[in-house]
């Protein structure tokens, strides 16, 4: 495992956290498929979120949202349809969020986007 | 969750209904408007998203669609943001108390912006017609589009400010009678006064010295809606002369209003008022086909609609390319353009006064007094063929205008202004009103054959020397007609009953220009 890989597990680690604390509860995490990767499904309310990740350790090549960009949010989309029809609930009530991490030496901001498809 | 409200379209002049149906459910959230949608309604779900969030509802974390149906007619603009914000909040159960009856017995129509507000949008008045004629009883429109709106009787029109007004008026009757825009307010017996003089204009006919012919064939066509060409060389005064005729003619009556207002408001926003003073347009020779005539990509009306109810000037006449002179020959017959395109056509109404002004050659001093002309003689008959003969049919009157002389220059009497002409010009259209009420007709110029043939009937001095006009002139049955309607407002210009034999002489003068014989 190299530094990049830690550096996402994590930030994927400490986003279940915060999902957790903040009342959802963890469907799965690294949903793998033909189409790409969901990092954290989970749910909350009868809803389902996907939840993408993304972490950065400095903000000198932009900030991590600016890294989530159309292509990735069709990924996103594609696994989501993915997982939805694999676990038989296409017309499940369905959000896609992100959460966005930033790993400073003494400190570590974590921001929670809702809805982030459209 | 399925929601409908009913909002229009416009097809040409006219609107059509369009109902804006909404389903929302689970799945992956989306937001499609299906239905032919342009660039700018699909723009829309931006706006209406923005809009909902800055109205402080939420906007739901569904599957959305919307359906503008009938499907299979194009939608263009603006005017689906309003009814669309609205059905998303209602079908997202958000309007705790919404009133359906209010809803199905609506229209919607506006562009909000991103913050709620409601902005105004072009064809009000076709779509306010439109929203009477289906027996709605309300129709929501945007503020400033409350002048437009308010001429058309028999409804009642709501005006909307912000998209959390209208929330409230839907679910709350009350609150929607406070804004209902009563017919007896006072800006409303303002905005339809057409009895109010506008002198707008910055010319009068005052500043014509000496042309006594030239300003009498003005007056007889402005009464009787006749088209008139002046020919002279050029510094006559031709153009001067046109430009002072939409002064000497009344204002547009109330109906003739709506009319015109409707056809300037599909062109571009037209916010505030309604279109009073008759239209002059003046289009330059360079002028493009869908420009004059109307069409273009999405088909909007051109000038000769523009000048409805109004005067349509082309000066420099011979410098307008053939075809656009050609394409004039239905249009001043028929006094409406059908503008065909592949799935739709769009009918324009385009009853204008065609004033027409050029030089009798190229270098303008043909048959002049006192200047010789440098044409040869070709060249001048080349210069008359390019004014196509089945145009110059349709002019009712010839005028030539010929250059002053000094004495009429250098003289200190004005001539008449406009507003003493404009009276008599306006006694004559009340005569002309008066015989033509409940027939589709206004002027004598539209009168139809019975009619013209019952004027013959009566006089017997005009039955008697007819026929030797007909032949000595070489009239065409157009041109036969179109003398009888010029004799016709020359005797009501009289107010007399019958034509009588100088009415009759007086309108072939008009009809016969000299120039050698070339028309």
């Amino acid at each position: 495992m190299n530094s990049k890989q830690l550096t996402g597990i994590l930030g994927e680690m400490a986003a279940a956290g915060y999902l957790k604390r903040t009342g959802y509860s963890i469907l799965g995490k690294n949903y793998r498929c033909i189409f790409g990767e969901i990092d954290i499904i989970a749910l909350k309310e009868k809803t389902i979120h996907f939840i993408e990740v993304k972490t950065r350790k400095s903000i000198e090549f932009g900030e991590p949202s600016e890294s989530i960009d159309f292509f990735k949010l069709e990924k996103i989309k594609k696994c989501a349809w993915h997982y939805l029809f694999s676990n038989n609930c296409p017309d499940h009530q369905v959000a896609f969020d992100a959460v966005l991490i930033i790993r400073q030496k003494n400190r570590t901001s974590i921001e929670f986007i809702e809805d982030i498809i459209r | 969750m399925f929601f409908k409200l009913a909002s229009f379209a416009l097809a040409g002049i006219d609107a059509i209904e369009i109902s804006v149906e909404i389903h929302i459910s689970n799945g992956l959230p989306s937001f499609t408007i299906v239905g032919l949608p342009d660039k700018a309604v699909n723009e829309s779900r931006q706006r209406v998203r923005a809009a909902i969030i800055n109205s402080g509802y939420k906007f739901p974390q569904k599957k959305i669609i919307v359906n503008l149906s009938p499907a299979d007619i194009k939608k263009e603009g603006v005017f689906y943001d309003l009814p669309v914000a609205i059905a998303i909040i209602a079908a997202s159960s958000q309007i705790p108390e919404l009133n359906m009856d209010i809803i199905s017995k609506s229209g919607f129509i506006g562009e909000l912006s991103l913050d709620g507000q409601i902005k105004p949008v072009r064809g009000i008045i076709s779509m306010a017609e439109r929203c009477r004629d289906i027996k709605n009883k309300y129709f929501f429109i945007p503020g400033s589009n409350i002048f437009q709106a308010q001429c058309i009787k028999d409804i009642c029109i709501v005006k909307c400010e912000n998209l959390k007004q209208i929330l409230k008026m839907v679910s709350d009757i009350d609150a929607l009678k406070e804004n209902l825009s009563g017919h007896s307010t006072k800006e409303e017996s303002n905005c339809l006064n057409p009895d109010k003089s506008y002198d707008e204009y910055d010319v009068d006919f005052s500043e014509i010295k000496g042309q006594l012919k030239a300003k009498r064939a003005a007056e007889i066509a402005a009464s009787g809606f006749h088209n008139l060409i002046f020919v002279g060389p050029p510094g006559a005064g031709k153009s001067m002369l046109a430009r002072r005729i939409v002064t000497i003619m009344p204002p547009l009556s109330a109906d003739e209003s709506i009319e015109v207002t409707k056809i300037y408001s599909l062109n571009k926003k037209f916010g505030e008022n309604l279109i009073k003073s008759r239209p002059f347009r003046n289009p330059h020779h360079t002028v493009s086909r869908a420009g004059l005539i109307g069409g273009g990509l999405l088909p909007k009306p051109g000038e000769i609609s523009l000048s409805h109810r109004g005067i349509l000037f082309l000066d420099e006449f011979s410098q307008f390319p053939r075809c656009l002179i050609e394409d004039l020959r239905q249009p001043v017959e028929n006094r409406c353009i059908v503008i065909s395109r592949n799935n739709s056509f769009y009918n324009y109404p385009c009853n204008f006064m065609l004033i027409i002004a050029t030089n009798p050659c190229n270098c303008g001093y043909f048959m002049d007094n006192s200047k010789k002309c440098r044409c040869s003689i070709k060249e001048i008959e080349n210069f008359w063929k390019n004014l196509s003969g089945p145009v110059m049919d349709r002019i009712d009157m010839r005028v030539n205008v010929a250059r002053l002389k000094d004495e009429d220059i250098f003289s200190k009497t004005a001539g008449e202004d406009s507003l003493t002409i404009k009276t008599r010009v306006s006694d004559c259209h009340k005569i002309q009103k008066i015989r033509y009420a409940k027939t589709g007709t206004n002027y004598n110029s539209e009168a139809g054959l019975k009619l013209i043939y019952s004027w013959i009937e009566k006089s017997k001095e005009i039955k008697k020397i007819m026929p030797a006009l007909f032949n000595t002139y070489h009239l065409s049955g157009r041109a036969f007609f179109s003398l009888i309607k010029v004799s016709r407002t020359i005797a009501d210009m009289e107010n007399k009953e019958d034509i009588e034999t100088k009415h009759l002489m007086e309108a072939i003068n008009y009809r016969v220009c000299s120039y050698n014989g070339k028309f």
